[in-house]
């Protein structure tokens, strides 16, 4: 009677082969370069299935690769960290890394078109933050590019080890802080930006980002034109600004639509800014996932004496 | 050849950059910023969908060392490409639009292409590298559609418009 449970167990077994797919399973294995041209068997207990033969050329060492399923109180001792560290956990690490360079790269990408259709309610961009946009938007592609990349090397169609080398690498976690120093000064310059229209809301208006993007009144708007006019022009008379604004040169007062759009404008700016610093304190963050495994998996090197 | 239809918008449009320069009006664009910045990122995923299985075909048995220098490449490629165009057309080079149409209509074909090459020639490594070669066509073929519209193009001449006397 003992044999009907055995048969069961056996019948679970070869289910279990049926459950595995083979292409996924070869690929991962194929991430492993000493295993690339392998055989891999599937050892039910009792017998063995050759799920991929080795390929038809000669090698010095032949690698069989033994998949067995694991019994139940069977300790599983000797995991490969290589195979381990292809874990699901990496490819959701590397995709949010990858939203937020990529988010960051779009807000300074706003950021470099957006600013030359706005009125500078912060008193004009200089040269150099304007240069400094260019080199945020420049740096943050280039961040997006690699965190798309590394995502590419995480999934089945990638080489994982390759992200995990790179990490190890002097050279590419200099470049990779070179690029995030260039984003994050843009980010500041634009935070700076911020920082000098807040100052300038405030001084003429006395009211908050929120309030502002709401409504402000046409003494309130006219104090903050001039005020704006004061900052582009410094030491300006009264007498010659009115003959700026009587000329048509300036307006008399902007429009709740044209501040309203600025202050948003110079948000998304500081938004940028908070992408790139947050894209880089995600970078670098080690996870260890412990995931407990249900196969055992040898590794058999074959080798030849005389 | 420019239609009279397009010369009345054409003309609307410089007096609109007009007031724009004389800080006596605002404008955001919101549709044409959208498209710039999608054909942006776009063209960089395509980028990366196109040459990182093309990489790990032709780099089968590079070192890591060479493999991590043709990942290098293909970013600073991808950045070449795009940023300073894409900058360029902000500082007024409307013509510049033709070569994102180019770039991701190149990319879009030369995907496909592998994909066909795979499927029929029976490469099995290119065919494996088929997912990320659709998402290629998928991302570049949009980007080319994007680069297309109306709104992209309003956008070049705004910008053509607003940098034609500097």
């Amino acid at each position: 009677m003992a044999a009907i449970p055995q048969a069961i167990h056996q019948n679970q077994k070869i289910n279990l082969l049926e459950q595995i797919d083979r292409k996924k399973l070869f690929a991962r294995i194929n991430k492993i370069p000493k295993l690339q041209s392998s055989r891999i068997v599937f050892y039910d207990g009792n017998k063995l299935i050759e799920l991929r033969p080795h390929p038809p050329m000669c090698m010095a060492n032949k690698l069989t690769v033994v998949i067995k399923p694991k019994e139940k109180q069977e300790k599983i001792v000797g995991q490969n960290l290589e195979v381990n560290r292809q874990d699901n956990s990496s490819f959701y690490s590397e995709l949010a890394s990858t939203g937020l360079s990529c988010g960051a790269a779009v807000l300074s990408w706003i950021a470099v078109g957006g600013s030359s259709a706005a009125i500078p309610v912060s008193g004009g961009t200089s040269a150099a933050i304007t240069i400094l946009a260019w080199g945020a938007a420049t740096a943050s592609s280039a961040q997006c590019a690699n965190s798309a990349y590394r995502l590419y090397n995480e999934t089945d169609y990638g080489n994982s080890e390759m992200n995990a080398w790179l990490d190890s690498q002097a050279w590419y976690n200099s470049t990779t802080t070179v690029l995030d120093i260039v984003s994050v000064a843009g980010g500041v310059a634009a935070a700076g930006a911020t920082v000098k229209m807040a100052l300038n809301l405030s001084k003429s208006t006395g009211k908050s980002f929120k309030e502002v993007l709401k409504q402000l009144t046409r003494h309130e708007r006219k104090r903050l034109t001039e005020e704006l006019i004061r900052a582009q022009n410094p030491g300006i008379s009264n007498k010659a600004l009115k003959m700026f604004v009587n000329a048509g040169k300036y307006p008399k007062r902007y429009s709740n639509l044209e501040i309203s759009s600025s202050v948003r404008l110079q948000l998304k700016d500081a938004m940028g800014a908070a992408f790139s610093f947050a894209g880089s304190a995600s970078s670098g963050i080690i996870r260890s996932p412990n995931r407990i495994p249900e196969m055992g998996i040898a590794i058999i090197e074959e080798f030849e004496t005389w | 050849m420019v239609s009279e239809k397009e010369n009345a918008h054409f003309s609307e449009l410089e007096k609109l950059v007009e007031s724009i320069k004389q800080r006596q009006q605002v404008v955001i664009f919101p549709p044409g910023i959208a498209s710039f910045i999608a054909v942006n990122i776009l063209l960089i995923a395509s980028f990366i969908t196109f040459f990182a299985p093309v990489m790990t075909i032709i780099g089968d048995d590079w070192e890591m060392s060479q493999k991590a220098g043709g990942q290098f490449l293909v970013i600073l490629l991808a950045v070449i490409c795009i940023v300073p165009p894409a900058i360029l057309i902000t500082r007024g080079k409307k013509n510049l639009q033709r070569w994102f149409i180019l770039l991701s209509s190149a990319l879009a074909f030369m995907a496909a292409l592998m994909v066909v090459v795979g499927l029929t020639m029976n490469n099995e490594a290119i065919a494996y590298q088929s997912p990320p070669l659709y998402v290629c066509i998928i991302t570049s073929s949009l980007a080319a559609f994007l680069a297309q519209t109306s709104h992209y193009k309003t956008l070049t001449l705004f910008y053509y418009l607003l940098h034609k006397h500097e």
